[in-house]
């Protein structure tokens, strides 16, 4: 999946992701760090923990270290201490569409503002818990601006320095510049919109973040 | 517990794995799991993943056990074919017959794949996978 390769772990590095469940990204990382260093793989549901822990399990995920909290207190409990962060976001799933006509008849305007407030403040709390310098890969299935750029503009506004990337072998489109009048920084063109149409994929957005050293 | 453990494979299997003495930690009263030097001190509920048991004849592998710890076994490993693996991963019993392998815990595995372990009684290898591990 491409947010890890985004994200890039490096083996004995420490990574943090903060919805990890059901890990499929936890376990991509794993094998790319060569199960050396650390994951802290948290979540906030205890039934999707389970489904986390056997898939580490199965997968042999032995530099895996699983965390049940609320993610928006996650520095609080570690500190500022991560190379490398992901949020996967919970999200209003509009990307997944082509998979789950349930996710079409659940969207609704409500949902989306109800979710980007707490994806804005798990985003917040993920770039928190970055050592200075670390970088944070911040993802979703959907394509509201509400719950993609101005997610990222929020970490913008708090110092954070929008970086840019390539997934090789998939053809992206910018990140949006500009919502409904309202104009957001210039660099949110570095992040990603991957339209189901453009790959013949699920639909999804990447940013790729770097905690400035204040 | 991990010294026992280390010891155990050693006259059960043949095999040294005591370099792997860093990765492993007691998990509870019985279990060992293995783990990255780096993510003992991080917080957590479960870290890395379980490998063993003891039993009251030593120690049994799960089967994430058996496929790292497996190659270093040089005696004590059952292999089948492809048939009785099936068998095995539907979670049966297996006799055995003109295998030398003594009583207590044996490896399964079919070709180049480790499939846990079981307890071999005299004439049968009772079966250790777990039941939401068996097969259908
Ligand atoms: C898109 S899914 C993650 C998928 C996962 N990254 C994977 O690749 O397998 C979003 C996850 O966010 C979790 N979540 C929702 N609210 C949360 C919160 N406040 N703190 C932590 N996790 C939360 C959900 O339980 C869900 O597992």
């Amino acid at each position: 999946m491409a947010p890890p390769v985004v994200l890039n772990p490096r083996p004995g590095e420490l990574i943090l992701d903060l919805a990890a469940a059901p890990g499929s990204k936890t376990t991509q990382m794993s094998e790319m760090m060569e199960w050396r260093g650390t994951i802290v793989a948290n979540d906030v549901s205890p039934s999707r923990i389970n489904a986390l822990s056997s898939n580490i399990q199965r997968m042999g995920c032995m530099n895996v270290v699983i965390n049940r909290a609320d993610g928006r207190r996650i520095h609080r409990i570690y500190g500022e201490i991560f190379d490398r962060v992901l949020l996967d976001a919970p999200c209003s799933s509009i990307g997944q569409v082509r998979r789950s006509w349930e996710a079409l008849k659940r969207w609704n305007q409500n949902l989306v503002e109800r979710i980007s407030v707490l994806q804005r403040d798990l985003a917040i709390a993920a770039y928190k818990a970055l050592k200075p310098g670390g970088l944070m890969v911040y993802s979703t299935c959907t394509f509201d601006p509400e719950e993609n750029e101005l997610v990222v503009q929020s970490l913008v506004n708090r110092g954070a320095e929008v970086v840019k990337f390539d997934i090789p072998g998939l053809k992206t489109r910018e990140g949006l510049v500009e919502w409904e009048g309202v104009k957001l920084d210039d660099s949110l063109a570095y992040t990603r919109r991957i339209y189901p149409h453009l790959n013949d994929t699920e639909g999804f957005y990447i940013a790729l973040l770097r905690k400035v050293p204040i | 517990m991990i010294e026992e453990f280390i010891s155990w494979f050693k006259d059960r299997f043949g095999g040294d794995i005591s370099h792997l003495k860093e990765f492993f930690v007691v998990s509870g009263e019985k279990r060992i799991r293995m783990v990255s030097p780096e993510s003992k001190g991080i917080n957590g509920i479960i870290k890395g993943i379980y490998i063993a048991k003891k039993v009251p004849f030593g120690f049994s592998l799960s089967i994430e056990g058996s496929q790292i710890l497996g190659k270093y076994a040089r005696r004590n490993v059952v292999s089948l074919d492809k048939e009785t693996a099936l068998v095995w991963m539907k979670g049966e019993d297996i006799p055995l017959e003109g295998h030398a392998v003594d009583k207590g815990t044996v490896i399964i595995k079919y070709k180049w794949i480790f499939m846990g372990s079981g307890y071999f009684d005299g004439q049968r290898v009772r079966n250790y996978v777990p039941g939401e591990r068996r097969l259908e």
